[in-house]
């Protein structure tokens, strides 16, 4: 612990060293947003560089900038990916406020102060590693099921990251569970980012504006789960124009509007999906009971309140269905609501205030009879108040802070009966309510032109507060090993002996963290580097979930007096590379990480209304190591990737598998993913994507027996065994009518409308990939048998997109 | 009141559009081990046990009876028969509020077990059918339906049912239906009225509604196979062992229970 303390200590004093050296240089700043030129929208992550020396800074997610530099005459710099860049002169003599609009390269753009694009060598030089950011405009010409654009299987594409099953959203980072990745929406925590039993993810291409995923080295910034973060922010809307875009598909369709409130200075956007599959189902003997849709909607608005404030307010929400006729039905949805202040204190000082709401809730009917009925529901609320600020000392220097407070209210089950005859007493587990805080640092300097580091810490506290019944176990543990009974003479037992109430509002269980955070890395050359990186992280609710695939089943729970918070250290090393004045981007990169407390499911255990849900889960262990190869070409008529993924991920638990390491169920020792787009003509574009992977592991029946007059089987250990490698190629061709020019129309002043077409094919050659093995007998010949369940075989589609 | 949750109907329902295959797969050799299916009963002179083994899971040979073991029930002697059955002397009757304590010896190892022969709830014989047309999953015919009282927080028991029809043979087997009940989000202390879920008949069918207490390792173990046996699917829970409450490596389930049965017939 004093070895921790130590490192805090240390950390404050270097930022601190660093202010004082600030102030004594008497230097100047140039500050201000860089924004899209078309639609007024902020531009993150865009580059200022000082030609002279060789220097620069980005700007942060707000689009804001701020360059500190001694007193002169300077060439700056202003660039953004796939945008022309902007020259200025500035002279540093006095401090400066520029906003700067960049325009995207179109190719008859020739203005004076616009030059060409070049590729950057940003991926090389960044002081980050394990994080990549994908242009939403490249993720649209993936092919992807049913032909709905999603980032969460564009990411999927991606070295480290791969789909928890065939056509899934749910996803798993270098050997992480699936609730191990933190998915954030304009700052608001998506507990289930599913849609369709995962089929579908909660985002809206056209309401994106830019999102990035963290598998290692994650900033101190972010916390609370183990493995990832996947950070997607909302457009604003267009603060110039009126627009509309959308997209009408075989099963479902999407309609954005945005525009100026006022011009210039304040905007929104309003976009919204839903599904109309189920129109389809009473032509199906076997669906034609079946009712089930999914629809969202994204608003966000933004205003200007002065020069140095500005205020956001965004929302999401989302809801799932799915019933057969009256007799059962289940579905979820998502909500949420983030409100963020912007201030400038100074041209260096920029905060952000957050208030931001969360809930996620499912629910599941059952009507069998008149007399047999209920409906079960459950819900997890948080409410977050969070602040975050970010000194920018000079462009070797920046300096991150802030901290937050989230209170949870988890809601594990209601039950109630539906009609009054039903024999089914309305009954309620006990709420839970949780505080969790967090306060960090986060400072990123270069030491040379060649050496760059960004370190940082994250203190995390989570508190249980009341009124809360605590049962008392035998052993003082829920679950004890049972030397008796058990297929291989050990069991998990648990047993009840007694429990303690804790009063409403008392804090009665404290967990908390230390989180260090460290990214260095060293610039071999103008187009090489070697990057090294550590990162603890701390998760403190835990997804409940036994199925692959989302139902709506599965639900949270926090840490308490007998679940543990999850850790996880993760270390990795990685070697970058351009080529061809950066047009190629190579980068390799090994991991290691190692988890303890990971939440395991007992065999055969009763989650469902579980007043007692610490008997069923067991703490476990975990480590997972790997390489993954990287090559991209973003620039081009071609462009696309290459990823290769060797890895190994395994699980340990007591009572499990005797207590052995044993393969974690998406653990795929070979991932290897192509992705090339390649542009036909000026209005004909062909892309296609190739998935090659070792099969999931699962659980074998290695022998069967008869009881009760019944066949069943006798299972070997937990994930011995491995279904057929896994290969799938998708194919999408998309065609660009004609922009053709229209009278005003209501809002819409200059009216150009552009049209495309987008038709794709799903896993083209129709391979039958396992989603599930599962072991049988067959109920006409008697004979036992394996049998393979597949979701999908070819499937085409067209989507028809608009913009005007 | 669990198992009458159907949850794996989804599966069905929304994976009816995905297909299966049949697959080979490599499976690891496995050493057979004892199988133990065991019961105490109230009803006089149906209390047994039954001893085999366990095939390797693709094998074409029927599960192999034990026949050469020990077996014992507390100070009970149970006699080898047939079939791997062994049973005690004539006239045994499980007694209520008793603990039953198995013990088998087989091929030099001792296999044991402990069930409770707990009381049965209290079921009203006034049985009720109500005829209904057809709706939803349930074909047309008569229901039946009775009511049930738990006494206390912690009672368990199970249902099966079987029927005969005038146009049909008498069922072997019971497991038409296998209803857990607990008494956890149940009132208790009084009348509940129950229909048997989906259950509809034709007039002058005999049906037999078959009621047996059990403790609490018999209703997870009743759970388990009601679960495993409606098949796995994408969104069943992952695949796990039937509990088992013998020592020493056995699967199976030694049960003690008191047993009522209703035989009636569906008048017109």
């Amino acid at each position: 612990m004093n070895f921790k303390i130590h490192i805090l200590i240390i950390l404050l004093f270097g930022t601190s060293v660093v202010f004082a050296q600030q102030k004594r240089e008497g230097k100047h700043t140039l500050s201000g947003n860089i924004k899209d030129a078309k639609t007024g929208e902020d531009l993150i992550g865009a580059s200022i560089y000082v030609e002279e020396l060789k220097t620069g800074t980005i700007t942060n997610t707000y689009g804001f900038y701020s360059l500190s530099l001694p007193k002169g005459n300077y060439s700056i710099i202003f660039s953004y990916t796939g945008y022309g860049l902007v020259k200025k002169q500035i002279d540093f003599s006095e401090d400066h406020k520029l906003n700067i609009e960049l325009a995207e390269i179109k190719r008859e753009l020739k203005e004076v102060e616009v030059n060409a694009d070049k590729p950057d060598n940003k991926n090389v030089s960044q002081t980050k590693m394990s994080v990549i950011k994908l242009d939403i405009k490249e993720v649209k010409k993936i092919p992807i099921l049913l032909g709905e654009v999603d980032i969460v299987k564009a990411i999927q594409l991606l070295p480290g990251i791969q789909a928890a099953g065939d056509g899934n959203t749910l996803y798993t980072v270098r050997g992480g569970n699936i609730d191990h990745n933190l998915v954030l929406l304009d700052e608001a925590v998506v507990y289930n980012p599913s849609h369709v039993v995962g089929f579908f993810s909660v985002f809206n291409g056209d309401a994106i504006k830019d999102f990035e995923i963290y598998k290692g080295g994650i900033p101190a910034e972010y916390g609370g789960r183990l493995a990832s973060v996947l950070d997607v922010h909302l457009k604003e809307g267009n603060s110039k124009e009126y627009t509309a875009n959308g997209g009408i598909g075989i099963l479902s369709s999407r309609f954005t509007f945005e525009g100026p409130i006022e011009k210039n200075k304040s905007s929104f956007i309003v976009s919204a999906r839903r599904s109309y599959y189920d129109l389809f189902f009473p032509f199906s003997k076997d669906l034609k009971d079946v009712t089930t849709y999914f629809g969202d909607l994204n608003i966000k608005t933004n205003f200007k309140l002065g020069e140095k404030d500005k205020l956001y307010i965004s929302g999401y929400m989302g809801r799932d269905k799915i019933g057969l006729s009256s007799l059962l039905g289940f579905g979820w949805g998502n909500y949420t609501a983030t409100a963020r202040w912007n201030h400038m204190f100074s041209s260096k000082l920029f905060s952000n205030t957050s208030f931001v709401f969360t809930n996620y809730d499912y629910n599941f009917d059952l009507n069998i009879a008149k007399n047999l009925n209920f409906t079960r529901t459950n819900q997890i609320t948080d409410y977050t108040l969070k602040t975050d600020l970010n000194y920018f000392f000079s462009p070797k220097s920046n300096l991150k802070f802030g901290g937050s407070a989230t209170y949870h209210i988890l809601d594990p089950g209601k039950i109630k009966p539906i009609t009054s005859e039903s024999a089914i007493t309305p009954d309620a587990l006990p709420t839970k309510y949780a505080l969790d805080y967090a306060a960090y640092v986060n400072h990123k300097y270069n030491f040379s032109s060649r050496l760059s580091a960004e370190y940082g810490m994250r203190v995390s506290i989570f508190q249980n507060i009341g009124s809360s019944t605590v049962n008392q176990y035998q052993n003082g543990t829920p679950n004890y090993l049972d030397k008796n009974y058990g297929l291989n003479g050990e069991i998990l037992i648990s047993n009840i002996i007694g429990s303690s109430y804790y009063n409403s509002g008392s804090i009665y269980n404290t967990n908390y963290g230390l989180e260090p955070r460290l990214n260095i890395t060293y610039l071999v050359s103008d187009e090489s580097s070697v990057k090294v990186s550590y990162n603890r992280t701390f998760q403190y609710l835990h997804l409940i979930q036994t199925t692959a695939a989302s139902t709506g089943q599965e639900f949270w729970t926090p840490t308490d007096t007998y679940i543990k918070p999850q850790m996880a250290d993760q270390v990795a090393l990685g070697y970058f590379r351009n080529f061809m004045e950066n047009a190629i981007e190579f980068s390799v990169e090994g991991y290691y990480k190692w988890m303890t407390n990971t939440v395991e499911i007992k065999d055969g255990a009763d989650l469902q209304f579980n007043n007692h849900i610490e008997t069923e889960i067991v703490e476990g262990k975990g480590r997972s190591y790997g390489l993954e190869f990287f090559v991209r070409k973003q620039r081009g008529k071609t462009t696309g990737w290459l990823s290769y993924t060797i890895s190994k991920s395994e699980r340990q638990a007591e009572g499990v598998n005797n207590g052995d390491w044993y393969a974690y169920r998406f653990d795929r020792t070979h991932y290897l993913t192509f992705v090339v787009s390649h542009e036909l003509s000026k209005r004909v574009n062909v892309s296609a994507n190739f998935i090659y992977a070792t099969g999931d592991s699962y659980t074998p029946a290695i022998g069967s027996y008869v009881v009760n007059g019944l066949q069943v089987p006798l299972y070997g250990d937990r994930n011995s065994a491995r279904v057929p490698n896994y290969n799938r190629l998708d194919l999408s061709v998309t065609l660009l009518q004609k922009k053709t020019e229209a009278k005003p129309l209501w809002l819409f002043e200059k009216r150009k409308f552009e049209g495309s077409w987008v038709f794709s094919v799903f896993n083209l050659y129709n391979q039958h990939n396992p989603y599930t093995i599962n072991f049988k007998t067959n109920p006409d010949t008697g004979a036992n048998e394996a049998v393979k369940t597949y979701l999908f075989g070819i499937v085409p589609s067209v989507t028809y997109n608009f913009k005007f | 009141m669990k198992n009458i949750i159907l949850y794996s109907l989804f599966a069905f329902i929304i994976f009816a559009s995905s297909c299966t295959e049949v697959i080979q797969v490599d499976i690891p050799a496995s050493a057979d081990r004892l199988v133990v299916e065991g019961y105490v009963s109230t009803e006089k002179d149906s209390s047994y046990v039954q001893l085999s083994k366990t095939v390797s899971y693709f094998s074409t040979s029927v599960n192999p009876f034990v026949n050469n073991a020990f077996v014992k029930v507390n100070n009970d002697t149970f006699f080898y028969t047939t079939n791997g059955i062994y049973r005690p002397h004539a006239g045994y009757t499980g007694i209520v509020n008793t603990p039953y304590y198995l013990t088998v010896n087989y091929s030099g190892k001792t296999y044991s077990s402990l069930s409770i022969l707990n009381p049965l709830i209290k079921i009203d014989s006034t049985f009720k059918f109500i005829y209904h047309e057809k709706e939803l999953i349930a074909e047309a015919g008569y229901s039946v339906s009775f009511n049930f009282m738990f006494h206390d927080a912690n009672q368990y028991t199970y249902f099966r049912d079987g029927f005969n029809s005038p146009k049909s043979l008498w069922r072997d087997s019971l497991y038409s239906q296998l209803v857990t009940f607990d008494s956890k989000s149940t009132k208790y202390n009084e009348l509940i009225p129950f229909d048997v879920p989906l259950l509809r008949l034709n007039a002058n069918d005999t049906v037999l509604l078959m009621f047996r207490s059990c403790d609490l390792n018999a209703f997870n173990y009743y759970n388990a196979l009601s679960d495993m046996s409606r098949g796995g699917s994408p969104f069943s829970n992952p695949p796990a062992n039937l509990p088992t409450n013998i020592t020493g490596g056995a699967v199976g389930l030694f049960a003690a229970q008191e047993v009522r049965h209703f035989r009636i017939r569906i008048a017109p």
